[in-house]
């Protein structure tokens, strides 16, 4: 049951939908500077989580891996391997500008909470300054200060899970269909960003999340902070009250509405939540290991889920929620004549992904032979290519007018958006220099 | 039209009407509210635990391993008696039952008391001759200890004292280890199965009489001392 990393695949698949995004912010006929504020802090999302995987798998392939978690935890010490290090650099300096990316984003998708020049000029600035400043502060101050981000997610869920519970009020007292669209791309945008911890909801609540810690408590030489044992626990415990609030919020939804496809993922990461609290369970010894100097070797099972689970809510959940948020909701223009190629593209991929990693998956449980699972694979593409005018039009005509209408806000001038892409390539360029300048310095 | 109004609004410099239209609904405010209370309380109780956990994985990563064995003891008596004629052999059997023991007790060891007199009423009948075996059988003890005792005779009428150590290792007296935990401290005395199941003493007699007197028999007591154990770490 061995399982592919599939850090690679999200790194190619964000990096193009990266581009495609950024060049469609640009063009359509509405101009709806909102939109393509939003459509630029996804693009530029997808670019960031480009850099993070390319650093992730290239750490893979030459030296070891590392859990996302190991970033958001502060859980990296200098290795004195340049290249090691300097790409753990990278990781952590893509971790901070991914946190500020989604806080910037809580503050405008669904409802643009502030407006005016001053507002957008001091999100500009915000994200700029959080970007130039926090990665060298974490290069020099210790790599736990990392976790005092986790902040951003506690604040972010909040805003989030607000919006949500307002929207699914308001659609039962008012039966605006509006409102739920506002629920719907709160709840798809928890998701994306805080997916892969509510699959943890269960373990949190029990405390086994804790237990768990005791393995990596074991591992350090010296005694934590308590400010960092504090900052950890903000990650799991956010994610296992968003899943509750969604859970509880669709299931009301469903008894007076009926379901909709939000309701079932929303299931479907709540059950999850029970598979993994009885890992959590089951490998409770293998944790307590760890207090005796070896860890013992967790089953290639619960690898299995690992990989199945969160695995795929960080590498694939996320990229698909965000075009399909993009498309839904029309952020960026899919309508027009010259975006209509970028979105064959887009569309295709996205399918591509899908079937590779559903036959990924079904490899995982099932050994069949690469010769199979190939030929099934390339039925897909030639499906997909066949039918590739009635899926795109499908896509494009999915967005309905409350949907669209739900994600609005107020202009940013033409020259705000040019400097937010020259700011976040600035940035990206500035994540790089800085992580090798540190590593060979050898801080 | 829309143009227009954002135009208008983006001549404002700061506007936070998005924020109230957020917080418009009371029904959804008291709802994050209490969601929010809830999430900073369990924020706090999970915070103690993870610290708590800290505290102990600390003690024991830094060397508080340190912990101190002792066993409290108690013991189990069973009495048989026979009369074995001259030449002859008894065994004597004792079956025990975990279901005898305490909770959390173990077998330790066995000791044994073979006593007799001498029965015949002959004045100047001189003693007989006795002696005694553990018979080795599947019991699980420890048969080759050095401490054992498992064969002994008397010809003078004093009491045969036989022992048997059934748990590894097992004296009785306290110990200083180290270990990790108490768990890992106590696994080497939580074994189960020692001591379980029959033992056997053989007796044998051969009896002495003054001429022209008879004394064909001897009357034996066994006495059989189930010494019981509970390890207990105290660090």
């Amino acid at each position: 049951m061995a399982t592919e990393s599939l850090a690679p695949v999200a790194a190619i698949t964000n990096l193009i939908l990266g581009i495609i995004t950024i060049k469609m912010s640009n063009r359509g006929d509405t101009k709806n500077s909102h939109k393509r504020f939003s459509a630029l802090l996804i693009g530029w999302t997808f670019i960031f989580l480009s850099l993070y995987h390319t650093a992730e798998a290239l750490l893979e392939q030459y030296y070891y891996s590392i859990w996302p978690s190991s970033i958001d935890l502060g859980l990296y010490s200098y290795q004195g391997i340049v290249g090691a290090d300097t790409l753990a650099l990278i990781l952590f300096g893509c971790d901070a500008v991914l946190n500020i990316i989604m806080l910037v984003m809580a503050l405008h998708i669904p409802q643009d909470i502030g407006r005016g020049d001053l507002w957008n000029a001091s999100i500009i600035g915000l994200i700029a300054l959080y970007c130039i400043m926090i990665p060298p502060i974490i290069f020099l101050g210790g790599f736990k200060i990392a976790a005092l981000q986790l902040v951003i997610w506690i604040c972010v869920g909040i805003l989030w899970m607000h919006t949500y519970i307002r929207g699914i009020i308001l659609e039962h007292t008012t039966g605006d269909e509006k409102y739920r669209s506002i629920s719907k791309s709160s709840a798809i945008l928890m998701i994306i960003w805080l997916g892969w911890q509510m699959v943890w909801w269960l373990s949190a609540f029990t405390f086994l999340n804790n237990e768990w810690f005791v393995s990596v408590l074991a591992s350090m030489s010296e005694n934590p902070p308590t400010w960092w044992l504090v900052a950890i626990n903000f990650g799991w415990t956010i994610g296992a009250f968003l899943i509750i609030v969604l859970f509880t919020g669709e299931v009301f939804r469903s008894v007076k509405k009926g379901m909709s496809p939000v309701t079932w993922i929303v299931f479907w990461i709540f059950f999850i939540g029970f598979i993994n609290w009885i890992q959590d369970t089951l490998l409770l010894d293998a944790y307590y290991s760890c207090l005796e100097g070896t860890c013992e070797e967790s089953s290639s099972v619960f690898e299995l889920i690992n990989y199945l689970t969160s695995g795929v809510l960080i590498y694939l959940i996320k990229p698909l929620f965000l075009v399909y948020l993009m498309v839904q909701f029309k952020i960026i223009e899919t309508a027009s004549e010259e975006n209509r190629n970028l979105m064959r593209i887009m569309i295709l991929l996205i399918l591509l992904i899908i079937s590779s990693s559903i036959i990924e998956l079904i490899q995982s449980l099932i050994p069949i032979p690469q010769m199979i699972s190939g030929s099934i694979l390339a039925i897909g593409v030639v499906f997909f290519i066949g039918w590739e005018e009635k899926i795109t039009s499908k896509f494009i005509g999915t967005g309905n007018e409350t949907d669209v209408e739900s994600i609005k806000g107020d202009g940013f001038n033409e020259s705000m958006l040019k400097n937010i892409s020259i700011l976040l390539s600035f940035i990206a360029v500035y994540v790089i220099i800085i992580a090798t300048v540190f590593a060979n310095a050898g801080v | 039209m829309l143009e227009c109004d954002n135009l208008q609004k983006d001549s404002e410099s700061l506007n936070f009407d998005g924020l109230n239209e957020l917080f418009d609904n009371q029904i959804t405010n008291k709802i994050s509210s209490v969601i929010v209370a809830i999430l900073i309380l369990f924020l706090w109780i999970n915070t103690n635990d993870v610290l708590s956990n800290n505290e102990s994985v600390r003690k024991i990563l830094d060397g508080d391993t340190d912990w101190e064995l002792s066993f409290n003891e108690s013991t189990i008596t069973k009495t048989d008696s026979a009369i074995i004629a001259d030449g002859d052999s008894e065994i004597f059997v004792f079956d025990f039952q975990s279901s005898e023991l305490d909770e959390g007790y173990r077998v330790g060891l066995f000791r044994i008391a073979v006593s007799y007199g001498e029965t015949s009423g002959i004045p100047f009948d001189p003693a007989d001759s006795v002696h005694a075996t553990i018979i080795q059988n599947d019991l699980i003890v420890q048969w080759n200890d050095d401490n054992n005792t498992l064969s002994e005779s008397s010809n003078d009428g004093s009491q045969i004292d036989l022992n048997l150590l059934a748990y590894p290792n097992y004296d009785g007296v306290s110990l200083n280890v180290s270990g990790y935990n108490e768990i890992q401290v106590l696994s080497d005395w939580i074994l189960d199965g020692h001591g379980i199941g029959e033992i056997q003493i053989e007796v044998g007699v051969d009896t002495a009489s003054l001429p022209g007197t008879s004394d064909n028999d001897e009357e034996v007591t066994v006495t059989l001392e189930i010494v019981t154990f509970k390890a207990i770490a105290t660090n």
